[in-house]
């Protein structure tokens, strides 16, 4: 007894050390910026008027992932030009509902399932255990316990986001030129001005995020057919699939905003210009925007605002 | 209606170890063999501070300007029967300056809970519970209220008694954060054996593991902060630290000593510019004691690098903020006369070596005399390549220290002594610009008894410096009627200004006095204090764990109690 007390305690002990980590989301890339300069007007600009980002974890394989896309839809009509969807199909998480779909002569033309998504997921958002997801403004809203809440929240929290007033402003241009010179047709040159109209609440650090989105792909989608007697899964091949993340064009956790040498005061203006080289084929550009958000990224993860441009090609 | 409010604010886990423990309690009153009805213990501590504003001396925290008094108070209430402990702990703080000297932290609740169970050779505990492994330099869960200290952990721990000569011991849990606990989860084994050779000779053997796993919020946010460093900078952090150590005290006739080593895995700790770094650390600590009639000497050298072992490594807040699992207490000597104790060395986690050397003689009945040396260098400052070196860049800290006492008669005994000491007041305060203390103090105390209950007592202490504050002179006197009262009267004068509070061109320097007057009383297991004082701002150790605190000036009170 005493020896086999003994040997476990040992095993436990080895137990302990016998596996290697999974390590967060380092990146290792050289910065994307092209511009990075930040100065204090004197008098800040006015507020904007506040903008709620809504993520949507989603999945072409999941049925009632085309519900919760058409709750995102009906905010937007309801709001418009105030309401920013990313729908994010992560890559390698909950393969049974993001992975392509290949099954009952359905196939998917395109794989919408991208790293920087499943980044978003692991370190900040979450990892759910069911489909659809979806998180507003980042916010841990006191009566929910995660991120990432059911669609039925949606509507609710993204109406009582609307009302929160933003201590910053972003602001996003396309560039098509540079000192006479046209940029290629396959890079995108961004430029992102942010400034604080007033000092957050909070004094963290403050962060930038880019993600780059495509609306208008046709594809394949599972669904519930409600159209029989019994409700049942089916798939439609010509579904429209709308705001899909295709790249972060920051860091997936963003990038910091307020270094040390420059501190976020009322008036504080950041501006930084991202440069980024389409090599994907299938994606069609005249389709694609931008969406650009401040958020915190420590104990809460708020995002203080959002904004989007659509890409003039 | 207290006890209603009390109530309510019991998670349900208190109100099942409460539970339990009065059907424990009815069980054994309505037992007809009425043997065991178990055994009902505690104590109740309350420390009320009176705040009065005084500029000069820089007493002017929240507490001066807005709250004015503040309070805090423990009742620990223990219930043992039939093998099994309850414990449950009430905690108070109203505007409280213990947890940040900046703030008023107000608050109560149920701060302490914990229902453990002997079964043969094994002891079960749940709820929050302090330990420590070998001398708690990789895990150590404790609590020292004074300093606003309580590092339980809130989880499961198992000891087995494997025979009389060996220990096992696990846990695993979380870390107490005022009335919440922190994310990360620690864990931990821990096997101490005794092996006795001879009558002469034994030794003690122990190693131990922890590990601390950091939540997915904290990682995030280390993450996003190595994504803001320049490429050149950027490193995988982990989400499992482990720490090891082994150690070993050897026992021969007069001799004991004592080895440790201490390993942990890299991982992400801040360094001195608060930029995180990914190092592996280690401490390695030795000591070794001569004592025979008369005669005493210890010999003590600790070498650390890089063991910062917190539950979070974002955490910068001085203590008791920011959470460490272990305990690293400094190789100095811990004095107890107040100008003696005003500057103690803080433990470098990035760095440091520290050395000890002390001797106790006692040539006759009448005389003591005690020697005491200690110096603590930066790595640096010891190393193969350039052996020792104490400059500017390495010296840290360094204390010589000697007094002598002399028992005249039955009546009156007397003591004299002197302490020089160095102390790097930048590093260990944060003070950026402040120049090396150098301090000389001469210092005594004369007891006198007057008869059989009756006593007197004189302590003084002249410190010289011409850094930090100054110069300063203390002088008090005590009386003591036993076995209840005690008086006391005294002042600490800052007579000659130093670096930091040197007058302006033109002004001149006013002495402050620190008055301080202090009353107990004592009945049977109940004591009761006030106070009325000013202390000048510094480092407060008790011990060996130091944090920066400003000054006071006010009165308090405290009650404490056993039952």
């Amino acid at each position: 007894m005493k020896n086999r007390i003994l040997f476990l305690s040992i095993a436990a002990f080895a137990l302990l050390l016998g596996c290697e980590e999974e390590p967060p989301f380092i990146n290792y890339d050289p910065p994307k910026t092209t511009l990075d300069t930040t100065w204090v007007k004197p008098t800040p600009s006015a507020p904007q008027v506040k903008q709620v980002l809504l993520e949507d974890v989603t999945g072409v394989q999941c049925v009632n992932c085309p519900d919760a896309a058409a709750i995102a839809k009906a905010l937007q009509t309801a709001n418009p030009g105030r309401v920013n969807v990313i729908g994010i199909h992560p890559l390698n998480l909950l393969p049974t509902f993001t992975n392509p779909i290949n099954k009952e002569g359905h196939q998917s033309r395109q794989d919408f399932r991208t790293q920087a998504g499943a980044d978003f997921c692991t370190n900040i958002l979450g990892v759910p255990n069911s489909l659809p997801k979806g998180a507003i403004d980042r916010v841990k809203f006191p009566d929910k316990t995660d991120l990432l809440m059911d669609r039925t929240d949606w509507t609710a929290k993204t109406n009582a986001q609307l009302n929160e007033p933003t201590p910053v402003n972003i602001t996003l241009t396309h560039i098509k030129e540079v000192e006479g010179y046209p940029i290629p047709e396959n890079e995108l040159l961004l430029e992102v001005t942010v400034e604080y109209t007033q000092v957050p609440t909070d004094t963290n650090k403050n962060y930038l995020t880019l993600v780059l989105i495509e609306d208008s792909i046709v594809d394949v989608q599972e669904y519930i057919d409600y159209s029989g007697p019994i409700p049942a899964p089916a798939f439609n091949d010509n579904y429209m699939h709308m705001h899909i993340m295709r790249a972060c064009l920051t860091n997936a956790t963003g990038d910091l905003l307020n270094k040390a040498d420059a501190p976020i005061v009322a008036g504080r203006v950041y501006k930084k210009r991202y440069k980024y080289t389409f090599t994907n084929p299938v994606w069609v550009k005249k389709q694609l925007h931008v969406i650009g958000y401040v958020h915190r990224n420590d104990t809460r993860k708020d995002v203080y605002q959002s904004n989007h441009v659509e890409l003039d090609y | 209606m207290v006890f209603c409010n009390l109530y309510y604010r019991m998670n349900k886990y208190v109100l099942l170890t409460i539970s339990l423990a009065i059907s424990c309690a009815l069980f054994a009153q309505t037992s007809e063999k009425k043997e065991d009805k178990g055994e009902f213990s505690g104590n109740f501590q309350t420390n009320a501070q009176f705040y009065m504003r005084d500029d000069r001396i820089g007493a002017n925290t929240t507490q001066y300007l807005r709250e004015l008094s503040s309070a805090e108070a423990w009742l620990f209430m223990n219930y043992k029967i039939k093998g099994f402990n309850f414990s449950v702990r009430y905690d108070l703080f109203n505007n409280s300056p213990l947890f940040n000297p900046q703030q008023a932290y107000s608050k109560s609740g149920i701060g302490f809970w914990q229902v453990s169970k002997d079964v043969d050779k094994f002891n079960f505990t749940l709820g929050y519970f302090y330990d420590q492994f070998g001398t708690g330099a990789l895990f150590r869960a404790y609590e020292d209220r004074n300093i606003g200290i309580d590092f339980a952990i809130q989880g499961a721990r198992v000891i087995y008694n494997f025979s009389e000569n060996t220990r096992i011991k696990a846990f695993t849990g979380q870390q107490k954060f005022r009335f919440d606990i922190r994310e990360p989860i620690i864990k931990g084994a821990n096997i101490e054996h005794r092996m006795v050779f001879s009558d002469k000779l034994n030794a003690e053997l122990g190693a131990s593991v922890v590990n601390r796993t950091l939540d997915q919020n904290t990682m995030s946010s280390i993450a996003s902060t190595i994504n803001s460093y320049p490429l050149e900078q950027r490193f995988d952090p982990k989400y499992n630290v482990f720490g090891y150590n082994v150690y070993n005290t050897l026992n021969y006739k007069n001799f004991t000593w004592f080895v440790e080593y201490n390993l942990k895995t890299p991982e992400a700790i801040l360094d001195y510019s608060n930029t995180l770094i990914n190092k592996p650390g280690n401490i390695f600590y030795t000591s070794l004691s001569y004592s025979t009639t008369g005669f005493g000497v210890n010999v003590q050298f600790k070498r650390l690098e890089s063991f910062l072992l917190r539950v979070n490594p974002l955490e910068i807040a001085p203590l008791p903020n920011n959470g460490p699992i272990n305990y690293l207490p400094a190789l100095t000597r811990q004095n107890t006369y107040r100008l003696l104790a005003r500057y103690n060395a803080v433990v470098q986690e990035l760095g440091e070596n520290a050395a000890q050397l002390e001797f106790t003689l006692k040539p006759t009945k009448s005389l003591q005399i005690n020697l005491n040396g200690s110096i603590v260098n930066t790595l640096a400052g010891l190393t193969f390549a350039d052996g020792y070196v104490w400059n500017n860049q390495t010296k840290l800290f360094r204390e010589v220290y000697t007094d002598v006492a002399y028992k005249f008669n039955k009546k009156f005994k007397a003591m004299v002594g002197v302490q020089s000491i160095g102390y790097n007041q930048q590093l260990f305060e944060g003070k950026a610009s402040a120049p090396y203390v150098e301090a000389l103090t001469l210092f005594g105390e004369m007891t006198y008894k007057l008869n059989t209950k009756r006593s007197l007592r004189f302590e003084w202490q002249y410190m010289n410096t011409e850094q930090d504050l100054g110069s300063f002179v203390n002088a008090l006197v005590e009386y003591n009627v036993a076995p209840h009262w005690s008086f006391s009267a005294g002042d600490l004068v800052n007579f000659r200004s130093g670096f930091l509070n040197k007058p302006l061109p033109g002004e001149k320097f006013e002495i402050i006095h620190y008055y301080n007057f202090f009353t107990s009383y004592t009945y049977k297991t109940t004591r009761l204090t006030a106070a009325f004082l000013k202390q000048p701002q510094g480092v407060n150790c008790t011990g060996g764990v130091c944090r920066v605190e400003p000054a006071f000036s006010g009165g308090r009170l405290t009650i404490t109690t056993n039952f």
